[in-house]
């Protein structure tokens, strides 16, 4: 039995159950700005750590920890082959990319291996604190641990960051390392953004360092390939870059240990090589490509063609397809745009995925085929599956399948991308269409002149108004624009987006033939 | 110590009265986030640790934090693109801790069951009266932050007594998600009342799929499709149940929610699949299959 206090809840109350810090919703911040316009902040952190031969493994055995009896030769070794090696193949990778990281270095490093360091800084890569070895956690209970604070922080002058050995805590220990100067921690994982913290009288800032994917926890934790880190690293890039377009600047933390990323076979991820097939197949490098990069024959203009088609040929290229026009084409934008349902109640997900879907295959077969590339402007056919052909008024479709069909004369309008749901949809508001945004995005992506951003102050388009017997009437869209861009300054690119965009307005806001009425002049 | 827990007969898959969904549908599909306080010192149960390191283990609770800060809003709204609403696992504090999320479940038109007061309070050693006071909490508490009667039940931590089951039907709840037997739903044996065990599938779950099989997020929309396909093919000869209990702290992690989506995006592009809750798979069974399914039943015999 248990005593009547377990049902007692001295800390049910609104917000946290703790004084660290407050509850805050990420979504319902104020959007962040970051410089130069980015949306995305990238945090590279590679974490320098040493392992003793004699570890205790106290109060846990923290992840990379030693194994067998005394002397663990195997895992000391290993995990020492990162502040050896490793960390110079992640040096270069990140080097070849213009990426500066943050190294969280036990204080053990700093005084056994002083010409890393050295390195490093003149890199002008900054160094965390990341307490003295992997076998001295901080966590409630524990002797002295003011000392061990400042025996970590005397090895390391002039950081202002801290990550815990294996990210743990005692309940002081956030104080500690605000009276020692520290200014923020990356041990809490309950966050995507910076958060402010209360310690020792005053502030640390929570750093959102990832737990969860860092390349230890992905590969040796969880045990997946390099492959499939990679894959979790682009799906989490995804994400938060689109979410910064409605939610303001995101960050993402790349955690790298280089007793794991820094393996010969792993590090191909971060390499020149990759960066090449990360373009194409969103894979790592085969044998044949990296036998080439190795040799140094991947700059010579016919070494590179020839890998390019023998590339384009193999399956795999079809993510050029998905993340290359995805991008280019804005079909991860099908993702976020949203038609307002009061107003296009036959627009849910399966159609914007089939939207996105047919034209990922489309670019696909122009590729593939070796098309011209007019063919996307104007092919006369397409893929689509039930949904999307009942959608486009296409028949004798059944089942979820994408097949390529042919667009007949009559339907010359669908012909090529300018016809297809996924374009006509991102280019629209989710109330209406706009011809101001289709045409931009023609002239910006297609012709290749995109105009620039509109002046400030531009007044919103003119509300419907009565006429002298009272009666009120919508204005078409052309009427309204007519009317808003006699500004001079607002003509010369009005003048050649509006009729583009214009020529569009038969369809709507997602993708159907409008009726006649819709586009009659009053 | 019970060898069995007396909680069901035998029913063989082959041997079942069909069950027919509304509207023809084939599969009867549901999502049941769970909404959950872990509490960063919780007081000590005897059977259960509440952390895997000592306390105050700060990964792990911020782990968890981070479900109601980031992980749920954006959990809320892949499901709301899918048109799917949930039906809410829930540890009944976060009313009081965090009463924006409850106002958002609430919005959307999702369903609050019970899933406890915090998921680092165990039912393990409760009297049954202590047991009473955490149920009537429940009731309480729901009925208080969003007009709802409390119909489910899954055990905090899926931890029991032997009466639990016993005690959620008297005190008015009508179904139960702790028992993971079968694809249908079915009758509870309880000492009074009507319990209708639903299925909720701890192979679907993101916490066992994710934390603890370990595998990928793109595999997880894979299993999550693959799972669907067959309920949905057996479907046809008699309405299945088809679950995903989640967790907003990890299926709300940037790098596992596309997957997701794209999974639930393909379940509900299918036609004769009823997007339900909990409470109302509950009622149609009971309604419609309960009295049938128990007269079916084969008695069980020890050795």
């Amino acid at each position: 039995m248990i005593s009547d206090d377990y049902l007692k809840y001295p800390k049910r109350r609104r917000g946290m159950d703790h004084e660290r810090y407050d509850w805050s919703i990420l979504p319902r911040r104020k959007p962040i700005k970051w410089p130069g316009g980015a949306r995305l902040a990238l945090w590279v952190t590679v974490s320098l750590q040493w392992f003793p031969l004699d570890m205790k493994g106290q109060p846990f055995k923290p992840l990379g920890a030693l194994q067998t009896a005394y002397p663990d030769l195997r895992h000391y070794t290993l995990r020492d082959y990162g502040n050896r090696v490793g960390i110079f193949r992640v040096i270069k990778a990140l080097e070849r990319h213009g990426i500066r990281a943050s190294a969280p270095t036990n204080a053990a490093v700093a005084v056994r291996y002083p010409s890393l360091l050295e390195e490093l800084a003149s890199l002008n890569w900054e160094i965390v604190a990341h307490g003295l070895d992997m076998d001295h956690l901080h966590y409630e209970g524990m002797a002295d641990e003011r000392s061990l604070v400042t025996r970590s922080l005397e090895k390391l002058p002039k950081v202002r960051g801290w990550l815990s050995p294996a990210k743990s805590e005692s309940k002081q220990t956030l104080d500690l390392l605000a009276e020692a100067g520290i200014e923020y921690v990356c041990d809490w994982v309950n966050d995507d953004m910076p958060y402010e913290m209360r310690a020792g009288g005053g502030t640390l800032w929570a750093m959102p360092h990832s737990g969860d994917i860092d390349d230890a926890q992905i590969m040796i934790g969880n045990r997946h390939d390099e492959d499939d880190w990679r894959d979790q690293m682009i799906d989490q890039f995804e994400l938060l870059y689109d979410e910064s377009t409605v939610q303001g600047g995101r960050m993402m933390s790349l955690s790298l240990h280089p007793w794991v990323i820094g393996q010969p076979y792993r590090i191909s991820d971060l390499d020149l090589a990759s960066r090449l097939s990360f373009f194409l197949w969103s894979r790592g490098p085969d044998d044949a490509l990296m036998n080439i990069a190795v040799q140094n024959r991947l700059h010579e203009p016919a070494v590179l063609e020839q890998q390019v088609r023998r590339m384009l040929k193999d399956p795999r290229a079809e993510s050029l397809a998905v993340n290359f026009a995805g991008q280019w084409l804005n079909l991860r934008g099908l993702g976020s745009s949203g038609p307002l349902p009061m107003i296009y109640p036959d627009f849910d997900d399966p159609l914007r995925q089939a939207m996105r879907r047919e034209v990922e295959l489309l670019f696909d077969d122009i590729v593939r085929q070796d098309r011209n590339v007019v063919d996307l402007l104007t092919a006369n056919y397409t893929f689509v599956n039930e949904r999307l052909a009942k959608h486009y008024g296409i028949e004798n479709i059944y089942g979820s399948q994408f097949r390529r069909v042919l667009l007949p004369p009559a339907m010359e309008d669908r012909w090529g991308l300018l016809g297809k749901g996924a374009f006509l949809v991102t280019t629209s508001k989710p109330e209406r269409t706009s011809p101001v945004v289709r045409g931009k995005w023609i002239m910006g992506n297609i012709l290749g002149m995109s105009p620039p951003d509109p002046p400030p102050n531009v007044p919103a388009l003119p509300p419907r108004a009565a006429d002298a017997a009272g009666n009120a009437h919508e204005p078409t869209m052309r009427q309204k624009m007519l009317d808003h861009r006699v500004r001079a300054d607002c003509i010369q690119c009005h003048s050649m987006m509006d009729p583009i965009g214009f020529a569009l307005e038969p369809f709507d806001g997602i993708a159907l033939k409008r009726t006649l009425g819709d586009l009659v002049e009053p | 110590m019970k060898r069995d827990p007396g909680l069901y007969d035998y029913l063989p898959y082959s041997k079942r009265p069909k069950i027919e969904w509304p509207d023809g549908a084939r599969v009867a599909f549901w999502v049941a986030p769970n909404i959950e306080f872990y509490e960063l010192e919780p007081p000590k149960n005897p059977s259960r640790a509440s952390w895997a390191r000592p306390v105050p283990d700060v990964l792990n609770y911020a782990y968890r934090d981070y479900g109601n800060r980031a992980g749920f809003w954006r959990m809320a709204e892949a499901m709301e693109r899918c048109g799917v609403r949930g039906s809410v696992s829930l540890n009944v504090a976060v009313c009081d801790h965090h009463p924006e999320v409850i106002e958002a479940c609430v919005k959307r038109g999702w369903e609050l069951y019970s899933h406890g007061t915090y998921n680092t309070r165990y039912t393990f050693n409760m009297s049954e009266e202590q047991e009473r006071a955490l149920i009537q909490d429940s009731i309480d508490t729901i009925r208080k932050h969003s007009g709802q009667k409390l119909d489910g039940w899954l055990a905090p931590a899926l931890t029991y007594t032997d009466r639990t089951l016993d005690l959620v039907a008297e005190m008015g709840l009508t179904y139960v998600c702790d028992l993971f037997h079968d694809d249908q739903p079915g009758p509870v044996k309880v000492r009074q009342g009507r319990l209708v065990s639903i299925p909720y599938s701890l192979e679907m779950n993101d916490a066992i799929s994710l934390s603890v099989n370990l595998v990928t997020p793109r595999h997880y929309g894979e299993i999550i499709k693959r799972q669907f396909d067959r309920l949905y093919a057996e479907g046809a000869e008699s309405g299945t149940v088809m679950c995903i209990p989640l967790h907003p702290y990890l299926i709300g992690q940037p790098y596992r929610l596309k997957a997701f989506e794209d999974a639930l995006g393909y379940i509900t592009g299918h036609d004769k699949v009823w997007l339900a809750t909990g409470r109302e798979i509950a009622k149609h069974f009971a309604d419609n299959y309960y009295d049938a399914f128990a007269r079916a039943s084969q008695p069980v015999h020890d050795l």
